[in-house]
Order: structure tokens, then sequence, then C-alpha cells
């Protein structure tokens, strides 16, 4: 009897484990990617960059993937970031800020120009934050450095410079009320963003072994993809980074 | 005054020597002698329709990172044209790899509602998992995300290649060695 009942409590928690897989509705809800993502989904949208276009495709239920829109602009478009009713679009060659008001038809706004390169780029606040790389880009010329644009886009129509600080081979970044992280230098930056005008370097955190590309913010915490792996990171109210869990293998 | 004429046939001959440049170079020109024999050139790569299909598969080792992707406590990994790693992120201590979801040319994907939309090559799909372990491919948009033409043209103009044939399968990249007899240029 015994026996038995050793059977049965077995069995249970093999099911039990069984249960554990990835349940249905799982993926309920929109998610979230990171700063260097080519799709975005929002409300009943998806957009996708495709060279040098923005396509806009109705998602909503049933089975198509109706394409709605496509938007050119003069450039090879690489990142695209959810701000507000607007969508921030980087490129080889500038920031492009459009307008989704009426969502199956992004409207073109206006541009930050710059170099020749790589850029992410986040917002928060009427501030963006983009960088700029060119070591290792596409054009590599001597006299253009890698650095983080600080762009005032309050008038959303005329977006100004209001600093810039030397970066090192930046990649991805993310943004949380106090604190700017940017992958550079092979690691993570972490900027004090308490002034959001001014955002001040603090330190540079290395992630095992591996190149750190990009950065999710999820419920306070970092998910940072490397070239080894992804990497789980906690930030403590001081802007110091803990590694957790990771999967490199 | 007496110049005038002159002037005007100088200006129409140097136009006419300036398009005569253009002419001849056109990909579709008629005067184009195609070789026979073997030559160097470019080769479609193709892939089969069954090689296309999304579906999950066990764990596999993290190659080449590509981007992330963040569902509740879901994270996705992209391995560039291969797949993409799911992983249970419930546990920032211990996460742990579930499964492998097997998506040839795969380079970014998002999710809604239980749809992955990913792009395989230039092809947007959206695939059902709302079950996943049992994926299902709700729609495919053929070349939609194509750039330049896409894939149906080699990488570099001003060679002959061979021409693609939809019923060897759909080209998914192109490789430069000798050919035979090419029809495309």
């Amino acid at each position: 009897m015994k026996k038995l009942l050793t059977i049965f409590i077995t069995i249970l928690i093999i099911t039990s484990c069984e249960d554990g897989d990835i349940s249905s509705s799982s993926f309920a809800g929109t998610g979230t990617g990171g700063s260097l993502a080519s799709f975005m989904v929002t409300g009943k949208n998806l957009y996708v960059l495709a060279g040098s276009q923005l396509k806009t495709f109705n998602v909503e239920e049933g089975d198509g993937l109706e394409q709605k829109s496509t938007l050119y602009l003069p450039s090879w478009l690489e990142t695209i970031f959810l701000y507000e009713t607007r969508l921030f679009v980087g490129s080889n060659n500038a920031v492009h800020f459009l307008d989704i008001d009426d969502t199956d038809n992004p409207v073109y706004i206006s541009s930050w120009q710059h170099v020749t390169s790589c850029d992410p780029v986040v917002a928060r606040h009427g501030i963006a934050y983009s960088t700029i790389r060119v070591t290792d880009c596409r054009s590599g010329r001597p006299e253009t450095r890698d650095q983080l644009d600080v762009i005032n886009i309050k008038d959303i129509r005329n977006p100004t410079l209001l600093n810039s600080q030397q970066l090192d081979t930046p990649f991805g970044l993310a943004i949380t009320a106090n604190y700017l992280f940017v992958c550079e230098q092979g690691g993570i930056s972490v900027f004090d963003n308490s002034d959001p005008e001014n955002p001040v370097w603090r330190y540079n955190a290395k992630l095992g072994e591996g190149v750190a590309k990009d950065i999710i913010v999820r419920n306070g915490h970092l998910i940072v993809v490397t070239t080894e792996g992804i990497f789980n990171v906690s930030v403590d109210d001081d802007g110091m980074l803990t590694q957790r869990g990771r999967i490199t293998d | 005054m007496k110049e005038q004429p002159f002037k005007m046939l100088l200006l129409a001959t140097v136009c006419i020597v300036m398009f005569s440049a253009c002419w001849g170079f056109y990909p579709d020109d008629p005067a184009i002698e195609y070789p026979e024999g073997e030559q160097e050139g470019y080769q479609p790569i193709y892939a089969q329709e069954s090689d296309l299909e999304v579906k999950l598969t066990e764990p596999r080792e993290i190659l080449l990172p590509g981007k992330i992707y963040t569902k509740n406590d879901f994270l996705f990994l992209i391995e560039p044209n291969i797949g993409i790693h799911i992983m249970d992120n419930s546990n920032l201590e211990t996460p742990e790899k579930i499964g492998f979801l097997e998506v040839m040319g795969v380079t970014d994907m998002a999710i809604r509602n239980n749809v992955l939309y990913v792009n395989q090559y230039s092809d947007l799909v959206a695939v059902d998992i709302s079950d996943i372990n049992d994926v299902k491919t709700k729609s495919r948009e053929h070349d939609v995300l194509a750039v330049n033409g896409g894939l149906m043209y080699p990488p570099q103009y001003g060679h002959f290649y061979e021409c693609p044939d939809r019923t060897k399968g759909i080209v998914i990249g192109w490789k430069f060695t000798t050919i035979d007899s090419p029809q495309c240029f």
C-alpha cells in the first residue's frame, strides 16, 4: 500500500512538473524589446523597419497581417522606440521623430541629424538620449567620436542638443526614473540622471567575459544581453548593480 | 550671331555623347551575350517551405546572441537566422532555457496577445503561440520586408547569375561560385 502511495505521489509530482511548462495565455498582452529592436507592437499596430522603410501593419484579431502604410525616410533605419504618441527611429545618420496619432499612418515630424554611425535612442520627460557609435560602424571617420547626445524634445518640431559626452563603443541603452544605463566599454555605464538634462557618469560594470549589447528594464531590474548570453542584474537605490542569475551556455 | 547654330550643334553633340554613355549598361539590355559553359557568377541558395516551418524544439546552446524580448516572466533571445531561445525568467537567480523555437532567417520579433511576429528573411510571419507546444503559423506576408528587390537579385551588380527558380525553393541567399551558362545578368 505504501509502495502504491509512493508511486502515486511520484506520478503526481511528474505531472505537476509538466504543468510547469509554458501554459496557454502566458503571452497575453504586449511584450517589450530592447533599445536595438526594429519591431514595435503597440495598440493594434505592428511597426517594422526594413531598409529605409517603416512598414505599419494592423494586427487586430483575425489571422491576417494587414499592411496599412509605408513611410520612406532618407536613412538606413535601425531602431524603433515608442515615446508617448511618437515613434523615435534611430538610423545611420539621424534620429527621426514621427507622430502616430493616426496609428495606421505614421507622420514625419522632425529629425536630429548626426554623423554616420549606429544609434539607438530612448527618452523620458521630454529629453531623448541617443548613443552614437562610430567605432566599428560604417563611417569610422577619425574626426568623429563615440558619444551620448542629450536632446531636448519638448518642442518636437525643433529638437535641440543640450549636451554630448564621450563614450567608448556604445550599443544599447535603457532609462529608469533616476538612472541611465548605457552599454559601452564592453560593460554597462551607470549615469546618475536625477538632473535629466545632465546625466552624470558614475561607473562602469562588467558582466562576465563578453561585451554588453543591449538592456531591457523590467520591474526595476535589468536584463542585459552580452556576446555570451543574458544576465539578470538588480539595481539598488544608489544605482549599484548586482549580478543575479545568467544563461551563457 | 553667326556662331549660334554652331553652338547649338555642339550642345546637341555633347548631349548625345553624354547620353550614349548610358546605353548598353542596363541589365535588361538585349545586347548582352550570355556566355556558354562554366563561369564565375552568383548562384541562389535555396530553402524549402518545410525548412521555414516554425516549431518548438529542445533547448539549445547559445551561440551568437542577437536581440532580446521579454513577455511577462519569459525571455526571448534571438539566435540570428536560426531561431529563438525561450527562457523562464520568473526567478532572477535561476533563469532557465525551456525551449528553442526554430525560425530560419529570423533577426527580430515582437509579441502581442499570444501571437509572435517574426521576420524570416524578407517575409513577415505571424505565429500563434497560445499553445507553445503546438505553434501554428497564422499568416505569412511574402517579401514584405524586402530591401532593394530582396533576395531575388544577387548582392552585387554586374555579374552573371543563375536565374532564381521558384520550383527549387525559396531564395535565402547567394554564393559566388562556378555556374553553368547563366541566363541572368
